[in-house]
């Protein structure tokens, strides 16, 4: 006879050991970072002389009239000048001050014209000086000449010439 | 002789045991490291000027105002998180902070991240972001070198 089995429900449950990984409570990490900035006075520019390249006769070839920046005048090519027509030259001046120890440089347009009685002459090749060192800002102000070289004309009729030039001095 | 009152089945067993190994250990905790410092370079200012400089968090620098930057010598800060893959990582930025040049300051407000300011590490463990924010010039500003600390912090 076969015996009866029965089913008993064996508790087949069982307790599953587990354990999950705790996040915790994580210290805060913390990065010092060093911020800098550099303010810098901004550049004061004022004019105190105009740009003159005095007087000159005229030729009939034409030349060149240089102003150097101590305001000495000079020609080249066709043109006469003397020593009294020399002395209406005059070197542009300008006071500018800057940061101290800040390098600046100072530019011109590419051409200026003067305009007069004739046909307009141009001017070119311009030349700096600086009574503290050029293109460094010292601690007060100083005073920027400029010179430049004035083409002028074949036969450039007399009369007085007049332009405008904008010289501009930045930080670089 | 089989017990009695208990279905035997060859192979199967009444009571299990289960254990279940943990996979993962305890999380290392996570850390971040500064790769770079925060400069905001040369700025005209003071003097009747004033405005607001700004470096994104990619780099870049711009501005507002009549304060004028120049010069090329610029960074946005930068940083590396180190941690578990996977882990949520939260960056907290100040809300502003000041530089300073003896007695004068300058503040440093909407600080920036290049990343979301919570997320998850990613496979590797690492990972690099960087920070910007906007300078303020007043018009009265002294001109010198300002200096000061910004706290970043990683959880």
């Amino acid at each position: 006879m076969r015996p009866t089995t029965k089913k008993v429900l064996a508790a087949a449950g069982c307790t599953a050991l587990v354990w999950t990984a705790a996040a915790g409570t994580s210290h805060a990490a913390t990065a010092q970072t060093n911020t800098t900035a550099t303010v810098l006075l901004p550049i004061t520019i004022t004019k105190t002389a105009d740009l003159n390249f005095g007087k000159f006769l005229s030729g009939a070839a034409g030349g060149t009239v240089v102003v150097s920046t101590g305001g000495v005048q000079s020609v080249t090519g066709d043109l006469t000048t003397t020593a009294a027509l020399g002395a209406f030259a005059a070197a542009a001046a300008f006071t500018i001050s800057g940061e101290p120890t800040s390098t600046y440089a100072v530019t011109f347009p590419a051409q200026t014209a003067l305009t007069g009685p004739g046909a307009d002459m141009t001017i070119g090749t311009f030349t700096t000086a600086s009574t503290g060192t050029l293109n460094t800002f010292g601690a007060g102000a100083e005073t920027l000449s400029v010179g430049a070289t004035l083409s002028v004309n074949a036969d450039q009729a007399s009369g007085t010439y007049n332009g405008t030039l904008d010289v501009a001095v930045n930080y670089n | 002789m089989r017990p009695q009152g208990l279905l035997w089945k060859r192979g199967a067993s009444f009571l299990a045991l289960q254990s279940v190994a943990a996979a993962t250990a305890f999380a290392g905790p996570t850390s971040v490291t500064k790769n770079q410092d925060f400069n905001f370079g040369r700025v005209i200012g003071g003097a009747g000027l004033s405005g607001t400089v700004t470096i994104t968090p990619s780099g870049s620098r711009t501005y507002s105002g009549s304060a004028v930057p120049l010069g090329s010598a610029f960074s946005a800060a930068r940083y590396t998180i180190t941690g578990t893959a996977g882990k949520i990582y939260t960056i907290t930025l100040p809300p502003d902070f000041t530089i300073n040049a003896g007695p004068d300051q300058m503040t440093v407000t909407a600080l920036t991240s290049s990343i979301p300011l919570t997320g998850a590490i990613p496979a590797g463990g690492v990972l690099p972001f960087s920070v910007g924010g906007t300078l303020n010039v007043s018009s009265v500003q002294r001109d010198g070198l300002y200096g000061g600390n910004m706290t970043v912090t990683v959880k």
